[in-house]
């Protein structure tokens, strides 16, 4: 996550003022909760070859 | 309280060690903690435990030169404490007197932290205090933060310890924020160097130094949490301890080996994939 979004992207999520944590992935990240559970999910399965 | 005073409560005490009776001989007066804090002038000798030297240098202040032995480590602690009017009338106990040595903390700090230790761990003070310089430049790289307090690092000498002040066994960090301004910074933590288990990281070099930038990073991630006028304030526990573990640099063996089981399982969420 961090490597993939950088520092600054991971900062601004802490300090974001959205009000739930997956609010603040979509506004901080850009990204759906879903597209980034999908993208942790495929860089697992890269990782362990399931 | 008057020299002569002083002196005679010293001999009396001396004389009282001097002639062996047991700890439960001593009539009690107050806690030892005012004894020292209060009474200024004064020579304590007992047995081959601790010695104490102290003189008044100035007026309504001291300075306290203590020598004290625990084999095999001599250290010498200069403190300054805080004026003398008090009546002694009675004597503190040797237990009592022994327990002000081995619970007071000492400090030694510099421009971004306070280390807290006991008398005799001087030199994990030290190290300690080193670990933490490094710990703050390693921190920053990866996550640039101001704190307007100093951070406090209280060092417990073993598990048992850090359990009854702390309620954890190894170590914890605190973060106070009023108002949206950092009030308090402190990490417990086990000694550099107790040589028990470090919750894992033991298998790895430097377990102190990893556990104590896991907790050091966990303080600017909450400051910055709490210290927002609006916004969510509970992350899921792997974003903040991940974000603490990727920071501090720790990869456990067996962390990879639970996130495949959970992947091979299917049983990880957004939310909470470490629950």
């Amino acid at each position: 996550m961090y490597k993939e979004y950088g520092k600054e992207k991971i900062i601004s999520l802490i300090k974001s003022d959205a009000p739930t944590f997956l609010d603040a992935i979509r506004k901080e990240l850009g990204i759906s909760p879903a597209e980034f559970e999908q993208g942790w999910k495929t860089y697992l399965a890269n990782k362990f070859g399931s | 309280m008057n020299s002569k005073v002083i002196i005679a409560v010293t001999a009396i005490i001396s004389l009282l060690i001097g002639m062996g009776l047991g700890i439960g001989a001593f009539p009690r007066i107050e806690t030892v903690t005012s004894f020292i804090t209060k009474s200024l002038t004064q020579s304590i000798t007992l047995t081959s435990m601790i010695t104490s030297s102290v003189k008044v240098v100035e007026f309504q202040r001291m300075t306290a030169t203590r020598t004290v032995t625990k084999i095999p480590e001599t250290v010498t602690i200069t403190k300054t404490l805080q004026p003398l009017t008090v009546t002694v009338t009675s004597f503190v106990t040797l237990k009592e007197i022994t327990e002000i040595y081995t619970t007071s903390w000492l400090t030694i700090e510099n421009e971004y932290f306070v280390v807290y230790y006991h008398p005799g761990y001087e030199a994990d003070a030290e190290k300690a205090l080193e670990c933490a310089m490094w710990v703050r430049n390693n921190t920053m790289n990866k996550y640039p933060h101001t704190l307007n307090v100093k951070v406090e690092i209280y060092l417990y000498s073993n598990r048992e310890e850090i359990m009854e002040k702390e309620g954890c066994p190894t170590a914890i960090s605190h973060v106070g924020v009023s108002g949206g301004v950092l009030t308090t910074a402190k990490i417990g933590i086990l000694r550099p160097s107790w040589e028990g288990h470090w919750g894992g990281y033991e298998q790895l070099d430097h377990p102190f130094r990893r556990v104590l930038n896991h907790e050091y990073a966990h303080i600017p991630f909450y400051y910055h949490l709490y210290s927002k006028k609006k916004g969510y304030t509970d992350p899921p526990s792997w974003f903040s301890e991940g974000l603490a573990e990727y920071i501090s640099g720790n990869y456990l063996p067996s962390y990879e080996e639970r996130v495949r089981e959970a992947v091979l399982r299917g049983s990880y969420t957004i939310d909470e994939p470490y629950s």
